[in-house]
């Protein structure tokens, strides 16, 4: 679905991003330190930023052209919703934009609504809405219309564990039901944990997964040492399970298993 | 009517629930506030000419030069982005939408066209007021307001033009059609400054040809108007909505990271290729950053101003005018950086937090500055012929910083403050702080149209003169903040 060949971009002199060639078949997450380029590849896929080189196609179209564009729905790392109109409103919108005039939000962004717990948000401004709320907001607007891949920049930013989970139903469920592609940036263990496919991004380059044998015994996580039980393994985790070491499902870089489906389904090489 | 791959067209979708519905009546509103200012403001300009000596065939010429200059404007103001100001909303959804982007693009594009236009005619209309209130009609004012209305329209439907040229990634960027554009605008221009009434038929041609020209451009180009480009500017416009610590904007980029951090700053290793400032100074000063092209500018205004103290006269309400908006300019750049923020959008600026300290600082060193100039200029030349040589060296130093303080305290973090915890509710003292900057070129019309500001032709010091003026734009355009780190 989405092929990469020979991407580099670069902010004034600095390397920021240097995929000599990936492809993408299957929901996959983005992981690595801050700065190791994450955000400026789903840019890049969005076609919200002209690499300084290479070429990127999604499902056939160069991407930012008007066909990857109707395949590709994104949802930056802080929200974008117009000010002055109502979740409802903005989901009905957006579909409309893309379906015409008697086009309605997508099924699956209904049964998101349901499973994130928005029904209430619905006949909100989003100016009457937390960060949280904005950001399972700006989630939905972007499924209200058909997609065959997600780009997700740090989705769970925000998001109290309840919502995290739900989220990950979510996905799992738009991955399940409508088959779409989700590519995720996250620092978030579980999402990590949870996405079948994961890409390790340092220095701007696609690095190998580190040795679960080379790495030390997980630290306990921040979480767990304020949770109000004492500290127990209930579903608390850190946003910084993927770097840190810490967390809740087992970080994805220190314990969990190899990403099987991902590394059947896609092929990077670094030259 | 404009539509997509897939079926969806504008009017299905703007008819139901668009987001901008009810721009149409706040834009109607607009209009009808500004067809009342174009019936009330020649009766406050006409008392602003009672002290501009000046001939209405001065304006009247000036109003067809700028005019035909604002259709070459444009260029300017591609290079610098273009004329969207859209959101990210905008941009994700209906951008990323199968909507034809002329479609989302264009009603935006007429509305500021519009807009401008509507300014246009009322500042040529002021103009003309001013120019000799005795001969002033109406009639008058409609010709050279029609004019101008026209040209800027025809300008702002250019801009896009040269947004793609400039901004564009696309191979191939459409510089031989802007450039013949230019050529063709340019002659066009030239025929309404040169020769031209209101019912002389090459006038009226030349001018629907300029709109024609402008109408063709932007629906020739709007369909490709990079969309990195609006989704770069649409998030640094989110970004200082949201408080954040720099904004990259127009013209300036203001940071105050590192004035925030004073223990960073003083460890930075280029302060000690500075050694001479102390630290404080250098702390204050250095919060600003400027790119090559405004300095440019600042360095034509500052020249400009200078020529006019020594050469030119007064008696002409024209070179008047333009002498107090220069020295305004030049009052503002000396007492930087501050005065800095004249630069910026006026009502956009928002200081983080915890940035009192610094700006206070900032503007007791644009105040010290200032002073130490003013009383240098007061002491040498208090001897000289006439007295008011000495006044006016110090008025147009005082009137500067008393900008400088303005701008200084009504951008503070106190009024940052109170926008995140009131929103709109301090719009009105976000346009008082807007207000300021006319309001000061005002005041300066009137101290020059007295002779306070300018030494005679016959002063013995009109190369000291030249000097204190070429050292305030010195100071102004030092590049000072390059050098942090």
């Amino acid at each position: 679905m989405i092929e990469i060949r020979g991407l580099q971009h670069r902010y004034g002199k600095a390397l920021a991003l240097d995929v000599p060639r990936l492809s993408i078949d299957a929901s996959t997450v983005l992981v690595g330190h801050n700065g190791a380029g994450k955000s400026t590849l789903l840019l890049s896929l969005a076609g919200l930023l002209v690499p300084t080189d290479g070429v990127i196609t999604i499902g056939g179209d160069a991407a930012g052209s008007p066909g990857a564009r109707g395949r590709v729905s994104f949802v930056p790392d802080s929200p974008a919703l117009f000010d002055d109109l109502t979740l409802a409103d903005q989901m009905r919108y957006v579909a409309r934009l893309h379906g015409g005039r008697k086009a309605t939000p997508a099924e699956a962004a209904n049964e998101l609504v349901e499973l994130l717990d928005a029904t209430e948000l619905l006949d909100r401004l989003p100016s009457a809405m937390s960060k949280g709320q904005r950001q399972k907001a700006s989630l939905l607007v972007a499924t209200a219309r058909p997609c065959s891949v997600l780009l997700a920049d740090e989705p769970t930013t925000g998001l109290d564990t309840e919502s995290r989970v739900a989220l990950l139903r979510g996905f799992a469920h738009l991955e399940q039901a409508a088959g779409v592609i989700i590519v995720s940036s996250t620092h978030d263990g579980e999402l990590i944990a949870a996405t079948p496919g994961r890409l390790r991004l340092s220095g701007g380059r696609p690095a190998a997964e580190p040795d679960p044998a080379a790495v030390g015994p997980v630290a306990p996580s921040p979480a767990a040492w304020s949770d109000e039980d004492g500290g127990s393994d209930d579903g608390g985790s850190d946003d910084e399970g993927a770097d840190s070491g810490g967390g809740h499902p087992q970080p994805a870089g220190a314990a969990a298993p190899p990403p099987s489906r991902w590394r059947s389904r896609s092929r990077f090489s670094q030259e | 009517m404009v539509s997509g791959p897939e079926g969806a067209t504008l009017w299905d979708v703007l008819a139901l629930d668009a987001p901008d519905g009810s721009r149409l009546s706040d834009d109607l509103y607009s209009l009808y506030l500004a067809a009342i200012a174009w019936l009330v403001i020649p009766m406050y300009a006409s008392a602003v000419a009672q002290v501009l000596p000046s001939d209405i065939a001065d304006f009247s010429r000036l109003v067809d030069i700028a005019s035909a200059l604002a259709l070459v404007g444009p260029i300017w103001f591609g290079y610098r982005g273009g004329p969207f100001l859209i959101n990210r909303a905008v941009v994700l959804h209906e951008l990323g939408s199968p909507l034809d982007p002329r479609g989302v693009l264009g009603p935006r594009l007429a509305r500021q066209a519009v807009a401008y236009a509507a300014l246009a005619g009322l500042a040529a209309n002021a103009l003309t007021a001013m120019g000799d209130p005795e001969e002033f009609g109406y009639r008058l004012a409609a010709r050279n307001s029609f004019v101008a209305a026209v040209a800027v329209m025809a300008a702002v439907l250019q801009t896009p033009g040269w947004l793609v040229a400039w901004k564009g990634r696309a191979r191939r960027r459409p510089w031989p059609a802007v450039a013949a554009n230019l050529a063709a605008t340019a002659a066009v221009g030239a025929v309404v400054a040169t020769d031209w009434s209101l019912g002389s038929p090459v006038g009226l041609a030349a001018l629907a040809a300029a709109l024609a020209l402008g109408a063709a451009s932007a629906w020739s180009v709007l369909a490709r108007v990079p969309v990195p480009h609006l989704w770069r500017r649409a998030t640094a416009l989110d970004e200082m909505r949201s408080a954040a610590l720099s904004f990259d904007f127009q013209r300036v980029l203001v940071s105050l990271r590192r004035a925030v951090d004073q223990t960073e700053a003083h460890r930075s290793p280029v302060r000690l290729a500075r050694s001479w400032m102390p630290r404080s100074l250098w702390r204050y000063l250095a919060s600003v950053e400027r790119g090559w092209n405004t300095r440019v500018g600042q360095v034509v205004a500052g020249a400009v101003a200078a020529a006019l103290v020594v050469r030119a006269d007064p008696a002409n309400g024209v070179v008047a005018l333009a002498l107090a908006a220069a020295g305004m300019m030049a009052g503002f750049e000396l007492a930087s950086p501050i005065a800095s923020t004249a630069g910026q959008i006026w009502f956009g600026v928002h200081y983080p937090r915890r940035s009192a300290p610094v700006l206070r600082g900032q503007v007791a060193t644009a105040t010290v500055i200032a002073g130490i100039i003013a009383a240098a200029a007061l002491g040498w030349l208090a001897g000289s012929e006439p007295a008011g040589t000495a006044l006016a060296s110090a008025g147009l130093f005082a009137f500067g910083t008393l900008a400088a303080a303005v701008q200084g305290r009504l951008g503070s973090p106190d009024l940052a403050w109170m926008a995140d915890k009131l929103g709109t509710m301090v719009a009105p003292a976000l346009w008082i702080r807007a207000l300021a900057g006319p309001l000061l070129c005002l005041a300066l019309t009137v101290v020059v149209s007295h002779g306070w500001l300018r030494p005679d032709g016959y002063t013995p010091w009109p190369a000291l003169t030249l000097a204190v003026v070429a050292a305030a734009v010195v100071v102004a355009c030092y590049p000072l903040e390059k050098s942090l780190p």
